[in-house]
């Protein structure tokens, strides 16, 4: 087990943002995360490396890395070295004032004073899939296309050798031809590097291509967890079934609408009684607006 | 290579050089008040001043004066001001309401008036102005300082140097020095030419540097009462003091200039 959470709070004084997340991640697996906008998957991410601000609490009845407790303030002892995370928008991600070769400098310096710079660059950008690395190092952030820049993000943050990587919507900047081939590479690390890694996205398709497990936020909450080859067929949460209703068939008119969960989701001060979903679901009756559903065989929270 | 923004060094190094061969103190009384002439021999090109002592060598030891100290005030300042700034923007909380709310104290009152303040109480020296004007620039710097830091601190390029593990003092090395040390040298530049006029301002009121040492407000101050006779007393140190300003702000804007136009290039 790399990392195993149990029971994740994070709230201000009187607004819960995150509620009773249990999490785990093993070597070589990809944990997909799942959910729209304003549903907590940057929060959590940010949580589990101690980035979140002073104003925030958090609280967790566990926190294990690698089989070994840890409590928030010592979280951040695990960055770089242990946990990973690249972001959505690799340019503002890189440092305007500096090339890549010192930003490089930088990580490896901070992992290993000893080690070959100039060697262990070329060798980290060669396995980023970058090949005319000698010239790529000279060059500025706003020089580097979008995708290139995202894979100097990884080479800087693989650069310490952690053992989990989080992404927070890595391939949301780009557009699709070098979104598939950042998620290939991002596969293709994490399983040669025996890595674990946690996809944040809210492209089902994106989830169903490439995690092995899928985690469906909504509105702060875990609401389903499932294998995601199981989540065309034998997904149990309406919101689930619903978000898989979407997507777009191949054989789409011209001018036809795309399909929408009617209404909008509940922001994080918004309390209600019953379940969070209440107000969208099309199975709604009595019980739901009243009684909140407990994560059923902890895989889906749900009446029905 | 050497471009056009190179050549202004050259005066300053004739003027490093020529201070060796400097008389700005023997008083000639045979010689006082001489007007300026090709004919009077090189020291006394710009004439002498009331007690017959060599302008031109009271020009230039003045402006070396002037000048020295405001680097070393501005780079004392800067350095310090940054450092405050940069400490209050990273720690926050009370030190950072402390030592901002202090500099705010110390800008609501105009720079000169206090620096008058505190070279009355302190005294009449070079060590006194350094330190008023020190107190008079520092919570600009300060200021500065600070709201550069917390705009860079918000960006995502921090919080990646946080995931990887930087520790503070990494942080504001590799990426905070780096990203605002631009802003920073324009900022100095700016205040160089005011610290300059204020330098002169004080001695003009007899508060600057002490007297046998010439400097150019000193200057102008004692030849008030030859305004009319002799003009050239007024007329020259006024003159250098406006070109050296005027030169200071043209570099500074030249720097603001070629940094927009490689931006511009690059991108």
């Amino acid at each position: 087990m790399l990392l195993k959470i149990e029971e994740l709070k994070v709230k201000t004084e009187d607004i819960i943002l995150l509620d009773n997340i249990d999490l785990e991640v093993n070597h070589g697996e990809i944990i997909g995360i799942i959910g729209e906008s304003g549903s907590g998957k940057s929060l959590l991410a940010k949580t589990l490396l101690a980035l979140n601000s002073k104003n925030l609490v958090t609280s967790f009845r566990s926190y294990n890395y690698e089989d070994k407790s840890y409590s928030y303030d010592e979280i951040k002892f695990l960055r770089g070295k242990h946990i990973a995370m690249i972001f959505q928008n690799p340019h503002t991600a890189l440092d305007p004032s500096a090339n890549v070769k010192s930003q490089l400098k930088n990580a490896i310096l901070l992992n290993n004073k000893s080690e070959n710079i100039e060697h262990k660059s070329i060798e980290l950008l060669n396995e980023m899939g970058i090949k005319d690395a000698e010239r790529c190092l000279k060059l500025y952030p706003h020089q580097l296309s979008g995708g290139m820049a995202q894979r100097i993000l990884i080479a800087l943050m693989l650069a310490r050798e952690p053992s989990l990587l989080i992404a927070d919507e890595p391939t949301t900047a780009l557009d699709p031809l070098v979104q598939e081939q950042i998620l290939n590479l991002l596969k293709a690390i994490v399983k040669k590097r025996k890595m674990g890694l946690i996809l944040i996205s809210h492209d089902l398709r994106v989830i169903k291509k490439y995690a092995d497990k899928t985690i469906v936020m909504y509105s702060s909450q875990v609401v389903e967890k499932i294998e995601t080859q199981k989540i065309l067929n034998h997904a149990k949460h309406p919101y689930t079934r619903e978000l898989i209703s979407l997507i777009p068939s191949e054989n789409i008119k011209y001018k036809e609408n795309l399909k929408t969960i009617k209404g909008r989701i509940l922001a994080a001060n918004e309390y209600v009684m019953g379940c969070r979903f209440s107000n969208r679901c099309l199975l709604v009756e009595e019980k739901c607006n009243t009684k909140v559903p407990e994560l059923k065989d902890s895989t889906y929270r749900c009446h029905f | 290579m050497i471009n056009k923004n190179h050549v202004f060094i050259f005066p300053f190094i004739l003027l490093g050089i020529s201070c060796f061969f400097l008389d700005p103190y023997t008083q000639n009384i045979d010689k006082v008040l001489l007007q300026p002439s090709l004919t009077n021999g090189f020291s006394y090109i710009f004439g002498t001043d009331y007690i017959g002592r060599s302008y031109l060598d009271r020009l230039i030891l003045g402006g070396i004066n002037t000048i020295g100290l405001a680097l070393i005030i501005v780079f004392t300042s800067s350095i310090l001001g940054f450092f405050l700034g940069c400490y209050a923007a990273i720690r926050k909380g009370t030190i950072e309401s402390f030592i901002m709310r202090l500099s705010d104290i110390l800008m609501s009152m105009p720079g000169i008036l206090l620096a008058i303040v505190i070279v009355a109480i302190f005294g009449n020296g070079v060590i006194e102005l350094f330190i008023a004007l020190v107190i008079v620039l520092i919570p600009r710097f300060i200021r500065f300082s600070h709201s550069i830091t917390s705009r860079i601190n918000t960006e995502l390029y921090i919080t990646i140097a946080k995931v990887a593990g930087s520790s503070k003092i990494q942080i504001l090395k590799n990426e905070i020095l780096p990203n605002s040390k631009n802003l920073l040298m324009q900022q100095s530049i700016l205040s160089f030419s005011e610290v300059i006029l204020e330098i002169s301002a004080l001695g003009f009121l007899g508060l600057g540097i002490p007297a046998p040492l010439p400097e150019w407000g000193a200057m102008l101050a004692e030849s008030r009462n030859y305004f009319s006779t002799n003009p050239y007393l007024i007329i020259l140190p006024g003159l250098c003091l406006m070109l050296v300003v005027l030169f200071l702000n043209y570099i500074g804007e030249n720097l603001t200039i070629n940094k927009r136009e490689k931006n511009a290039i690059k991108n």
